[in-house]
């Protein structure tokens, strides 16, 4: 399939030498202290993170997937990649409770949110779970890097799943998260010039982008032309209720943690970043680059689909966009392009290695195991278990072609069933322990029902995912609200301390009120002064800061929106179609505006934490080793 | 079999064999030991 020559060769190696050394090197920094080993010591700038959660959204298996559903689908295949819009107000809403919470896991958050039995129970459930999902999601990209590499040169498939990523452990190992977030930044670099180029010069061979759209035209498919190419309310390939179903899942998602499969990882990025401040922007221009990209991927694969829009096996025309890579690019270049596959695979491999050793290092090993544990001997831990979840995701590779269909309808479970006490855990102060481990279980139960055996005996037709999805929301929920509002709801003292250290959006009055009366936090403004106040507030005091304001409304309606915008626009552009360009000037003018009005906010609230966080943080210390009274 | 692009590369030369490699190398070799520099002396 690619055709290298000895320079390619050359600086494939070049690229693979400087991605892992470059992240090898910072080795000196990560052996300090588990906060150093698995975040950064929380020191980064928001545009480290943002590269980071560009390179983790961006997997192996991405183009092949993403170009599959262009070519099936023309340009609203794009918004089959549209779930990364759970950023857009994930950024503004879940990330900063986050980053306050201080957690370094979800598993560790829930243990702050909830109390006693139920949260230690979540939190074991949780830890457990995350380390085999990061050790399956390695086998499943190190399986497609294994096809990659067959070929590329022809090899087994083994080779391609086992050289990479034991390559990637090297530097994973040794240098912790300080490591994945540099190469991921490195990587970040390579793989933008990659990506932007052979799109580029995929449109460009197509004889250039009136070519492209005039041709298609002319077979009589314009429609592929059109991301909005509806084929009806219900039936058809692409219903409008489908299009809404993915965007309530991913935008309403945002104000929630884990309705999307990306969150976990992003949560550790969002408790790496320097500040509040730092992490909303890290998380929201990750997430707008990521969605630029595909309409640099959609755009290209259109002009593939230009030159061979006979393909009719899929495998074929997924490699698509890897083949204007290795067949359109001159000696030199391809073995650049190859180091930026590289690049991607490395990105993927070891921020899963080290999530999952995070996940078994801080929720498993040192809440149960060893509490007294010593900072070099976490950090001891954190590489062992680096080094098992390696071994395990070889295992999971090998035996992938027999599992696959299984383990997607587990991780689809994972996001339908309890897509709604995700979003609960965080806005409702009722929402409990009980309610949440008794969402898991029905979506167990019911999933299995309504997807497999109800339909198979004929009870209830078999449904379209996307309608699938609002049924097990319903029946979930049939189950878990009546559960939580018959237990109690978790201590006064826990959600007090949980709501002054993280200020959640949504219904806690009564625990603001608490918190209120017990002094920790000023009472509200009266209604006269808020009637005072400009349209948009320029100067924060720290009470007013903390507050949800109408500024946060307006960053968290327009955000989607420009995000929208920003994937629809860059994709019209550069296939030169009417309104590309104001689209793209609208996402401008949107983004400024979200800057203008939040900016001086979110500096206020980061300055105001700032100056608590060190006590914060050794309060956690001491609860996590159970050195506070009464244990949890 | 796949069948071939019925195009070729548009692009060629020394500038794109050559300078091109050097000049995102140099920068994303740059960029990682500023960084590493900024981050050991914080």
């Amino acid at each position: 399939m690619a055709h290298f020559t000895k320079l390619d060769i050359f600086w494939a190696v070049a690229f693979l030498l400087l991605m892992v050394g470059g992240a090898a090197f910072f080795y000196r920094l990560a052996r300090r202290s588990e906060s150093d080993f698995f975040l950064a010591g929380r020191g980064l700038p928001w545009w480290l993170p943002a590269a980071s959660v560009f390179s983790t959204h961006t997997a192996t298996d991405t183009p092949i997937w993403i170009t599959g559903v262009i070519y099936a689908n023309g340009l609203r295949g794009l918004w089959y990649t549209f779930f990364t819009s759970w950023t857009a107000i994930g950024a503004f809403v879940s990330a900063r409770i986050f980053r306050r919470s201080l957690a370094y896991t979800q598993a560790e958050w829930q243990t702050q949110r909830f109390g006693g039995l139920g949260a230690e129970m979540l939190r074991g459930w949780m830890a457990g779970w995350q380390v085999f999902m990061n050790m399956f999601i390695l086998g499943w990209v190190g399986i497609a890097m294994g096809k990659v590499c067959a070929l590329a040169f022809g090899w087994p498939v083994w080779m391609g799943l086992v050289i990479p990523s034991v390559i990637t452990a090297f530097y994973t190992l040794a240098a912790g998260y300080w490591g994945v977030v540099m190469g991921d930044f490195l990587q970040g670099i390579v793989a933008v010039f990659a990506i932007v180029l052979v799109s580029l010069v995929g449109i460009a061979a197509a004889g250039g982008p009136t070519e492209v759209t005039g041709r298609i035209i002319e077979m009589g498919q314009s429609w592929r032309l059109d991301a909005f190419a509806f084929t009806g309310w219900f039936g058809g390939d692409f219903p409008v209720v489908w299009w809404l179903t993915m965007l309530v899942i991913s935008i309403i998602g945002g104000f929630g943690m884990g309705t999307s499969i990306d969150w976990y990882v992003e949560a550790q990025r969002i408790q790496s970043a320097k500040t509040v401040r730092d992490a909303t922007y890290g998380l929201w221009a990750g997430g707008a680059v990521t969605l630029i990209r595909n309409g640099f991927w959609a755009a290209s694969i259109l002009a593939f689909f230009a030159m061979l829009p006979h393909i009719t096996d899929q495998a074929e025309y997924e490699l698509g966009w890897f083949r204007l890579g290795f067949e359109l690019l001159p000696a030199g270049l391809v073995g650049v392009f190859f180091g930026a596959l590289l690049a991607i695979h490395l990105s993927t491999i070891s921020s899963h290695l080290n999530l999952g050793a995070l996940y078994f290092t801080r929720d498993i090993y040192q809440r149960y195991l060893k509490p007294d544990a010593s900072e070099k001997r976490l950090v001891w831990m954190g590489r062992a278990a680096t080094f098992v979840l390696l071994i395990g995701s070889f295992f999971y590779g090998l035996m992938m072609q027999e599992i696959t269909k299984w383990l997607i309808f587990a991780l689809w479970l994972m996001m339908a069933g309890i897509w709604l006490p995700n979003i609960l855990q965080v806005v409702w102060w009722r929402f409990n322990a009980w309610g949440y481990l008794a969402g898991w279980m029905a979506n167990l139960g019911v999933s299995w029902l309504v997807v497999w055996i109800l339909p198979a005996f004929g009870v209830i037709p078999k449904l379209p995912d996307h309608l699938n999805f609002w049924l097990l929301m319903a029946l979930g929920a049939l189950i878990f609200i009546p559960v939580t509002l018959a237990t109690k709801p978790e201590n006064m003292t826990q959600l007090v301390r949980y709501y002054v250290m993280t200020r959640p959006l949504g219904w806690w009055g009564p625990v603001h009120a608490e918190a209120v009366r017990r002094g920790l936090i000023e009472l509200a403004e009266p209604a006269t002064a808020e009637a005072r106040r400009p349209l948009i507030r320029r100067h924060w005091t720290p009470e007013q800061a903390n507050s949800w304001t109408r500024e946060d409304w307006i960053a968290i309606v327009l955000s989607p929106v420009v995000m929208g915008l920003l994937m629809i626009g860059v994709t019209k552009l550069l296939l030169l179609q009417p309104g590309g360009g104001l689209m793209l000037a609208g996402a401008v003018a949107g983004t400024l505006t979200i800057y203008w009005v939040i900016d001086p906010k979110l500096r206020a609230v980061s300055a105001e934490y700032e100056a608590q966080q060190e006590q914060y943080v050794r309060d956690l210390e001491r609860k996590l080793r159970w050195q506070e009274e009464g244990g949890a | 079999m796949n069948q071939p692009l019925p195009v070729t590369s548009p692009l060629s030369g020394f500038f794109w064999t050559w300078v091109v490699p050097i000049l995102l190398f140099s920068i994303a070799a740059g960029a990682t030991w500023l960084l590493y520099k900024h981050f050991a002396s914080q």
